[in-house]
C-alpha cells in the first residue's frame, strides 16, 4: 500500500527562481526512505512541503490516497495525528521550561487523544531507551543524545503512521550518532521513515529506499544497496566517492 | 627544537578540568592530528597553542612554540609568533572573515604585514591573486573583487587557507576546516591542504572529529577524551590496534558507517 505518493511536484519561494522541480516518487508503508542531498539541494524544502508547513507550486503530495492541501482544515487535522517529525537539534528542539513528562505528552494534548498520557509516555520512553523514571526531569539534566531521544519519544508517543526526520543525527558525536541510528532503525520496522540528510553513511546504514537530489531535481532514486553498488548519476557517483572512508586496517 | 612542544597543559574554568596534564610535540614537517568528540578540548588545546584561551580560563603547564613560551606571554610577543610561526584555519569560514572587507583586502593584510617583517617591498596584488591560484580559485580577478557572502562556503575556506599561507608559517593549525562543507566540497579542501602541506614542507595540526578524515591526512594522533589524551601513536598504528576502550569504540562506529555503505550494514 502506497502511504506517500509525489507526483512533479515542484516549489519556488520566489516566481523566478524554482527550488524543487519535477519531483516524483511513491513510498509504500513500512518502508525508510533516505532524502540525501547538499547544501542548497531543496532536501529541507521537501521536508517543509510534507510537513504541509509550505504548499507546492505545482503537482500533488498524497497521503493515503488524499491529496496534502496545507488549506484544508479537517485533512490537516487527521494527517498531523498521522505524520511527527524530529529535527536536527535537540538544544532547540525541546523546551528548556517544561518536564519530559509536558514535552513527550505535547502531541497527545495537541491531537486531543485520550487514554492515560502518563503511561504512553512511559512507554514511549522505555522504546527510545529511557527510564521511564526520568518525566520529572527538564531537558538541561540530560545530554545530547538523551535529548534527541526524547525528542524521538515525542514523535512516536501518538504512534504516528508516518516519521520524519531532518538530519536527526547530524548534531550528535559519532558514539552517540550510532546509537540513535540504531533506535531508528529499530522503530523503522514497524513505521514509515523519511530521513533527510546530506550524510550518505547514515542513510545507507538506515534506509532502505534513497533519493538523491541535487539542486531542487531527483537526479537518482531507487533501492540503497542498488544506488551504493551501482551508482548511475555522475553526481551520485562524485557523492558516494568523497565519503571519507576508514583505512584498511592490516 | 620543536615547533610546538605542549607539556602537562591543563586547563580550568574554575575548578572544573577541561584540559587535563596534555603533552604533544611536533616537529617541522610533522602532521599531527587531534581526534575527539565535542568536550573532549581538542580545539580549547590549538586555542591554547596560539595564547588565544578565551578569558576566563587558566592554563598551566608549558606550550612552546619555536622555543618561546605561549602561556602568560604578552599579545606583543604572541603577535610576533603568530604569522612566522603558525597559522590557523577555523572551522566556520563566515565568521573567520571580516564580512565588510572585499577577499583581496583581506589576503593583502597578512602579504603586507610579512613583507614589513622582512622589510622587503611587495607587489600585493600581484601576490593576492597568486596565492588565490595557489589555492585553485577560479577567476582569482573575480573572487579578489567580491565579498565573503558572495562566494560559496568552499571557496570562502580556501580564501581562508590563502590567508594562513601567505604568513608562509612553519606550523599550520586546522581546527575541524571541513566540517561546515558538504562533502563533496570536503574532499576538494582535505586534497588541496594535502597538496599545500606536502610542498612548503609545513607541519601540521589537524583537528578533528572525523575520524577517517584525520586518518587520510596525518601521520601521528593524539586520541583525546574529556580532556585527557587516551591514546597516542602513529595514525596507522592506532587504527589497526587500539588500546584504549574509547578508541576502540570509536573506530568500530566508524567502521560500521563504512560498511553500510559498502552494503555490508
Amino acid at each position: 500500500m502506497t502511504l506517500l505518493a509525489l507526483e512533479d511536484v515542484s516549489f519556488g519561494y520566489t516566481s523566478e527562481r524554482q527550488t524543487l522541480a519535477d519531483i516524483s516518487f511513491t513510498l509504500p508503508a513500512g518502508t525508510s526512505l533516505g532524502l540525501v542531498g547538499e547544501s542548497g539541494s531543496g532536501k529541507t524544502t521537501l521536508l517543509r512541503l510534507l510537513l504541509g508547513l509550505n504548499r507546492p507550486s505545482g503537482g500533488t503530495i498524497r497521503f493515503n490516497g488524499e491529496p496534502l492541501d496545507a488549506g484544508d482544515r479537517a485533512f490537516m487535522r487527521r494527517y498531523r495525528h498521522q505524520v511527527q517529525a524530529v529535527f536536527q537539534d535537540p538544544y532547540s528542539s525541546l523546551d528548556p521550561r517544561q518536564t519530559v513528562l509536558r514535552i513527550v505528552s505535547e502531541p497527545l494534548r495537541a491531537l486531543k487523544i485520550a487514554g492515560n498520557h502518563r503511561k504512553l509516555v512511559e512507554d514511549a520512553l522505555t522504546a527510545v531507551g529511557l527510564e521511564p523514571s526520568v518525566i520529572g526531569r527538564y531537558p538541561h539534566a540530560f545530554s545530547g543524545g538523551q535529548r534527541q531521544r526524547i525528542a524521538i519519544a515525542r514523535a512516536i508517543v501518538a504512534r504516528p503512521a508516518l516519521l520524519l526526520a531532518d538530519e536527526a543525527v547530524s548534531a550528535l558525536d559519532l558514539s552517540t550518532r550510532i546509537r540513535i541510528v540504531e533506535l531508528f532503525r529499530r522503530l523503522a520496522s514497524d513505521m514509515t521513515l523519511v530521513f533527510v540528510s546530506h550524510d550518505l553513511s547514515v542513510v545507507a546504514a538506515l534506509c532502505d529506499e534513497l533519493v538523491i537530489l541535487q539542486r531542487g531535481k531527483i537526479v537518482e532514486s531507487g533501492p540503497t544497496q542498488e544506488i551504493l553498488s551501482n551508482p548511475q548519476h555522475a553526481y551520485t557517483q562524485s557523492l558516494l566517492a568523497s565519503v571519507p572512508r576508514m583505512p584498511v586496517a592490516v | 627544537m620543536s615547533l610546538l612542544d605542549i607539556a602537562g597543559l591543563t586547563v580550568r574554568a574554575g575548578e572544573r578540568e577541561l584540559v587535563s596534564a596534555l603533552s604533544l610535540k611536533i616537529e617541522p614537517g610533522q602532521r599531527v592530528g587531534l581526534i575527539g568528540e565535542s568536550g573532549s578540548g581538542k580545539s580549547l588545546t590549538a586555542l591554547a597553542a596560539i595564547g588565544l584561551l578565551p578569558r576566563g580560563l587558566t592554563a598551566s603547564g608549558s606550550v612552546r612554540l619555536n622555543g618561546t613560551e605561549v602561556l602568560g606571554a604578552s599579545d606583543h610577543a604572541l603577535t610576533r609568533l603568530r604569522g612566522t610561526v603558525t597559522a590557523t584555519v577555523f572551522q566556520e569560514p563566515l565568521t573567520a572573515l571580516d564580512p565588510l572587507l572585499r577577499v583581496g583586502r583581506q589576503v593583502a593584510e597578512p602579504l603586507r604585514r610579512r613583507a614589513r617583517r622582512d622589510g622587503r617591498d611587495v607587489d600585493t596584488d600581484r601576490e593576492v591573486l597568486a596565492l588565490l591560484e595557489q589555492v585553485a580559485l577560479p577567476e582569482p580577478n573575480r573572487i579578489a573583487r567580491a565579498f565573503p557572502h558572495e562566494i560559496s562556503g568552499g571557496q570562502r575556506q580556501r580564501v581562508a587557507i590563502a590567508m594562513a599561507l601567505a604568513c608562509r608559517p612553519q606550523l599550520l593549525i586546522a581546527d575541524e576546516p571541513t566540517t561546515a562543507l558538504d562533502v563533496t566540497t570536503q574532499a576538494e579542501i582535505l586534497k588541496l591542504l594535502d597538496a599545500l602541506v606536502r610542498e612548503r614542507n609545513m607541519a601540521l595540526l589537524f583537528i578533528s572529529h572525523d575520524l577517517p578524515v584525520v586518518a587520510g591526512i596525518v601521520d601521528e594522533v593524539v586520541v583525546l577524551r574529556h580532556g585527557r589524551a587516551v591514546e597516542t601513536g602513529p595514525t596507522g598504528e592506532i587504527f589497526a590496534r587500539p588500546q584504549a576502550d574509547y578508541t576502540r569504540e570509536l573506530l568500530a562506529a566508524a567502521r560500521a558507517f563504512d560498511a553500510g555503505l559498502e552494503g555490508k550494514a
